[in-house]
């Protein structure tokens, strides 16, 4: 089960942990794991090369683990709501269509 | 090493397990029985000798060979060993020696 952790601060989400395999199916065949792959990546994209956030951002993806996890600046958080928000609310409509694949939660940071 | 700088690949199986190697229920195999002819035309013989190991009877017995239990063909008598084809089946004799 992929398990993902949404960090929120009172300026907003400030970070994101992706943890884990689907364990849908298989590389190559897991739609769940490709679903939440791809918002995951979309928001890294979002961070660096629309926010062109720079320093300040702290980014780990280990493919061996699989884990993804990124926190950006609590100054920017508000401005990049947007994107961040757009991507938790996908990523719980995947949990929530997903149960047995996918977990979320969200911790006050 | 500043997040623009980042490189990372979009990958959308990133959370999907790898591959398994596959497995084969196969690789089984009875242990060898060294059947076949133990003993070629033209070969002298002494009695007792065993000609052919088989499973069931390939090859028939003929003059002066017997039949084992579990369908071994041996000479009778000392002698050289003869292979005959009768229509369908196959005959060994063993010719005994003068």
């Amino acid at each position: 089960m992929t398990v993902i952790t949404l960090f929120r601060g009172k300026e907003g989400l400030v970070g994101l942990e992706s943890r884990g395999h689907s364990g849908r199916s298989q590389k190559g065949e897991d739609v769940v794991c490709a679903a939440v792959s791809a918002l995951v990546h979309a928001l890294l994209v979002g961070l660096r090369d629309v926010a062109r956030l720079g320093d300040g951002v702290e980014c780990e993806v280990d493919a061996e683990v699989p884990l993804i996890h990124v926190e950006w600046p609590r100054e920017r958080a508000s401005e990049l709501n947007l994107l961040t928000q757009t991507v938790a609310l996908s990523l719980k409509e995947i949990a929530s269509g997903y149960p047995g694949y996918v977990s979320i939660s969200e911790v006050q940071s | 090493m500043t997040f623009n700088k980042m490189d990372f690949k979009f990958d959308i199986q990133f959370f999907a397990h790898k591959k398994g190697q596959g497995s084969s229920t196969n690789g089984r195999d009875s242990n060898p029985k060294y059947r076949g002819i133990k003993v070629y035309a033209g070969t002298s013989v002494t009695a007792g000798s065993i000609l052919v190991r088989q499973c069931g009877t390939r090859i028939h017995p003929g003059k002066n060979v017997g039949l084992g239990r579990d369908f071994t063909l041996f000479a009778l008598t000392p002698g050289r060993v003869s292979y005959v084809t009768k229509g369908e089946r196959k005959f060994v004799s063993v010719e005994a020696a003068v």
